[in-house]
């Protein structure tokens, strides 16, 4: 779903310096998150990418307390002028599930098997004191039928068994969006199904977002499903924000090697005859074990002494679209290394 | 070809056409291993020694089969020496646990008896872990009829009333320690062969059984290679905790005639013949009672550590 | 002699496929009841013949339910399948006894999905690795002197061979997995979706790592997965199963850019491409309703249910797998022309 011009709406969330550790008895504190800045305005569709250990999911579980309680964190999570990291539990149950609301990866587990997904539902609903219950019953069916489940008189009395893999997911963002929320948190929400599933969803998904007229927040590691939604990209590795811009320069013309390494690895459905994978060798970093300096330097074709030693700060290009790298001015241009790509050898 | 972890001392900036070439490069990330490798046996042993709880109940155990093995020599009385002059009497000086009906010093009695609820607990345990996880094993892994007999074997005996059998055959024995293990082996060998059969079940569908499978394992190298090791630690587990059941069973059995020839004497034969002095001398159950608790107790122990021990994955400190 | 032409001498092949599946039917019982009756069947695979040549790489795609990991397991008998046959080649497996068909695996191997349960976590790598060799007769010390060297050969260090699985990462067993696959020579490596669990950094290592190996090692593969781009990349030709049938089989550029079933339409058009402004203009065609189950299949052509260019005769009678072109498969009574898009039939 493309916006109008971004910069003219309100900022509805703006995060600055959430850090995340995790306490592990004897041992040092290990950071996921390591002094995450960013913001998000009304309506706007901002996809954060990462692989594991990236630290994606683990930014968005911090700002809605859902972390265990090994976790530390730091930094302040500004949603429409109330800092969600700064406030007592209590009142942050009051944002969660009505104005901030979380779809997750697994279905399954979202949903308890013992009660209907209609009163699941429904509980969201009356929970914060937006309906009563009957009201709020009707009102599920609803919302399964705007999501697109079959005979949602009947589902809505159903358990999350008796659901396709699909169809809960369906349920979730219904659940999601029943008390219009300003901003929703998708984590993962189609990496476990099938394809032309993930389709269906994510063409509910952007039908609903618009419907709510909320902000959405798209955790994946999928190139392709961030390509279909997004207006702004953030990439992380290693806890950190790597690179950031409008989705058109990310994927056209990315800065950051970690990003050009991931656009490069990439085998295409579109692809080229003969058109060969350059991968990022090496593996991720554990939260346990960060290389000192720059968190990709291990694996980077392009590094230099100073990576090893220091992190690169977030620079922007002077307009929109920032990246990571002490050597951002010396990398080659990205029409060569793509070029190698389909270059026979 | 160009190493990916030379010292970076000079630029490493990667024109297009090297970048096609430095990437196909082994990527073999040396530094995700730790530099000294344990065995998988001397892994589980340091996890083993850092569970606070498991090494208590390793000194508690060692402490007590020491005091069993010592501890009548600081006493001048032989286990089976009678004293009608001094029969029934509460803790004293002379007599540390108090005597018993005829006049035999507890304390002693007490030792030596603690040896053979050990002995006769850390037999079973290994008994029945042995017979239980075998039967299980084989259950869980040719299933249908297999799992058939044993599951029917283990109907009866949660159903007959296997105790009222055995002590009607058991009255024709003489029972010693082993004949005693055999006998509550019987009775519990269907836990351990539960958790095996189980868990044989679980693995059997893993893809490393499969890979096995498909290089053209026999089944019986599945069984023993594959399967069993990685039953091995709940395996032992479960044998701690049989061990522990034991002591207790014994000392049902033997409550019910069923116990060591006299004189000899186990700590549950003592809580049983103490069963009358309940009001006159709560001592005389309470003092081997509170000995079988603590050795329940620190085999208990262990059995946690084990379990953390065997679990790979696992953290030492979590 | 290669190893292949020492193996088919002596053996009668209806032509020169490595592999030759016709009719594979793989059903699963469904039992309930305190007497275990079978109440039903997952048919999981249902009726599959194909042909694989020496040294291509044969793609399968499809999406949940559709049988292609069964398929798999099927032709190695890891599963026994119900009716059928399968040779490899030239030898029929169907009929192997237990000892031949110990010897015929290591003609065929297979590498696994998931590089956490794929190996015993109780055994350090070079026996893992070892096994194969060992279970047909090598000593252990020469089986694990080979294994150092596949270790080598898939990029790790014969070194590290007395680690456990816990101690390397995902990607790094994986390369252990295909190590494995590799000790007993075979011709022929089915690969059921052996990227789908790795970060995408890592799945090009290993998808390069494949197609070095398949060269050096002059392997043919089976390459079983649900994700298109990959099977794009690798495959010289595809087959694309829905609920236990190959709807579409084809050279890979066909099938790609002139698919003839509806649902390899659907399947291509579902795929989001990593480039925002072709995804921005492109028309999607989106499936309604769920994947059927393949314990209750529709009759008929098995798709109908979500095909949206189905007419009755689809209820009545299931397509057969009809060559269209040549090397070019389709099991449909409307297939779609080359050139001719799904959208503007709808």
């Amino acid at each position: 779903m493309i916006a109008p011009d971004a910069t003219d709406r309100d900022v509805l969330l703006e995060v600055t310096d959430l850090s995340v550790g995790f306490k592990s008895r004897g041992k040092p504190l290990a950071e996921a998150v390591r002094s995450m800045s960013y913001s998000v305005r009304r309506g706007e569709t901002l996809a954060i990418v990462g692989e594991s250990g990236s630290g994606k999911s683990v930014g968005a579980m911090a700002m809605l307390g859902l972390l265990p309680g090994s976790a530390v964190v730091t930094g302040s999570a500004v949603f429409e002028g109330a800092d969600l990291l700064a406030m007592p539990q209590k009142q942050l149950r009051t944002y969660r599930g009505r104005r901030i609301a979380m779809i997750f990866q697994d279905p399954m587990t979202a949903f308890h098997p013992a009660f209907t997904i209609g009163n699941q539902i429904a509980e969201t609903m009356t929970v914060h004191g937006l309906a009563g219950k009957k009201e709020s019953m009707s009102r599920a069916a609803e919302l399964l039928e705007l999501v697109g489940v079959p005979e949602p008189g009947v589902r809505v009395n159903q358990y999350p068994h008796e659901y396709s893999g699909g169809m809960r997911q369906r349920a979730m963002v219904a659940m999601a969006i029943a008390n219009k929320p300003d901003l929703l948190i998708a984590d993962e929400p189609t990496t476990a199904l099938d394809v032309t599933i993930q389709a269906q969803v994510m063409e509910v998904l952007a039908e609903v977002q618009t419907e709510v007229d909320a902000a959405l927040i798209l955790i994946t590691h999928d190139l392709g499903v961030v390509a279909n939604v997004a207006e702004r990209v953030q990439v992380m590795y290693g806890g950190r924000i790597v690179e950031r811009g409008p989705v058109d320069k990310i994927f056209k013309q990315p800065r950051n090697p970690y990003t050009r390494g991931l656009l490069s690895s990439l085998p295409r459905v579109d692809g080229v005859r003969g058109d060969r994978l350059i991968p990022i060798g090496g593996t991720p970093p554990s939260i346990l074990n960060m290389p000192p300096g720059c968190a990709f330097e291990p694996r980077c074709p392009h590094r230099t002494a100073i990576c090893g030693q220091e992190p690169a700060k977030l620079e922007s290009d002077g307009f929109d679209h920032e990246s990571r790298c002490h050597n951002t001015y010396v990398l080659p241009a990205w029409e060569d290394i793509n070029a190698a790509r389909t270059t026979p050898s | 070809m160009t190493d990916l972890h030379e010292p970076a001392s000079g630029n490493v900036v990667a024109e297009p056409d090297q970048l096609v070439e430095l990437q196909e490069v082994s990527d073999f990330d040396q530094e995700a291993l730790a530099e000294n490798p344990l065995s998988l046996g001397k892994q589980a042993w340091r996890r083993f020694r850092s569970h606070k709880l498991a090494m208590v109940g390793v000194v508690m155990l060692v402490l007590l089969i020491v005091a069993f093995y010592i501890g009548p020599l600081f006493r001048p009385f032989a286990f089976d020496e009678r004293n009608v002059l001094a029969r029934a009497q509460g803790p004293s000086r002379e007599h540390w646990f108090g005597t018993d009906d005829i006049g035999r010093d507890l304390f002693v009695r007490s030792m030596r008896g603690g040896r053979f609820s050990i002995t006769i607990s850390v037999l079973t345990g290994l008994l029945s872990a042995a017979l239980g996880g075998l039967l299980g094993a084989i259950a869980g892994y040719f299933g249908k009829w297999s799992d058939a007999v044993v599951s029917f074997l283990v109907n009866i005996l949660l159903t007959v009333n296997v105790l009222a059998v055995l002590l009607i055959l058991g009255a024709k024995f003489k029972v010693t320690p082993v004949v005693m293990a055999l006998l509550l082996t019987v009775l519990i060998w269907y836990r351990g062969a539960r958790v095996v059969r189980s868990l044989v079940m679980q693995y059997k569908e893993r893809e490393f059984v499969l890979a096995a499978k498909a290089a053209g394992a026999s089944s019986r190298r599945i069984i023993f290679k594959h399967l069993l090791p990685n039953v091995m630690g709940a395996l032992l587990v479960e044998g701690t905790l049989l061990a522990g059941t034991a002591i207790i069973l014994e000392s049902t059995l033997s409550f019910l005639g069923l116990g060591l020839q006299p004189p000899e004497t186990t700590l549950g034969t003592l809580i049983n013949d103490a069963k009358g002095s309940i009001d006159t001398s709560p001592a005389r159950i309470l003092l081997p009672g509170g000995l079988v608790m603590m050795i329940v107790l620190a085999i208990n122990f262990i059995g946690d550590g084990l379990r953390d021990a065997f679990d790979p994955t696992h953290e030492s400190d979590q | 002699m290669t190893a292949t032409d020492q193996r088919s001498a002596g053996r009668s092949r209806a032509s020169d496929a490595i592999l030759e599946v016709d009719n594979l039917v793989t059903h699963f019982p469904i039992r309930a009841g305190f007497f275990k009756r079978t109440v039903g069947w997952v048919q999981a695979v249902n009726g599959v013949s194909l042909r694989v040549q020496p040294h291509e790489t044969l793609g399968i795609v499809g999406e949940s339910g559709c049988g292609k990991t069964t398929l798999g397991r099927s032709i190695l008998r890891l599963v026994e399948p119900t009716s059928g046959d399968i040779r490899i080649n030239g030898e029929d497996v169907m009929a192997a006894s237990p000892s031949r068909l110990r010897e015929l695996r290591s003609e065929m191997q297979m590498v696994f999905q998931d590089p956490y349960a794929s190996l015993n976590p109780r055994m350090p790598i070079h026996d893992i690795v070892s096994e194969p060799l060992q279970i047909h007769g090598t000593s252990k010390s020469e089986a694990r002197t080979r294994a150092g060297d596949y270790l080598q050969a898939v990029g790790l260090l014969p070194e590290h061979g007395n680690r456990y699985p816990h101690e390397f990462s995902g990607g790094q067993r994986q390369r252990v997995g295909i190590a494995r696959a590799l000790t007993l020579e075979p011709d022929l490596i089915v690969l059921d979706e052996p990227v789908s669990a790795l970060d995408v950094s890592i799945q090009a290592q290993v998808i390069n790592l494949l197609e070095k190996l398949q060269e050096e090692f002059d392997l043919t593969y089976l390459f079983i997965a649900h994700d298109l781009s990959v099977v794009r990349h690798i495959s010289d030709r595809v087959a694309v199963m829905y609920l236990g049938n190959v709807v579409e089989l084809a050279d890979r550029d066909t099938l790609y850019e002139s698919p003839g079933h509806p649902y390899t339409h659907a399947l291509l058009s579902a795929v989001p491409v990593p480039d925002p402004e072709f995804e921005r203009t492109r028309e999607r065609i989106v499936l309604q309703g769920d994947i059927p189950s393949p314990s209750d299949p529709p009759s008929g052509c098995r798709f109908r249910t979500r095909c949206p260019i189905a007419q009755d005769i689809c209820a009545q009678e299931p397509p057969p797998l009809q060559e269209i072109a040549p090397n070019h498969q389709v099991a449909c009574h409307f297939t779609i022309k080359p050139g001719e898009s799904l959208l503007s039939r709808l």
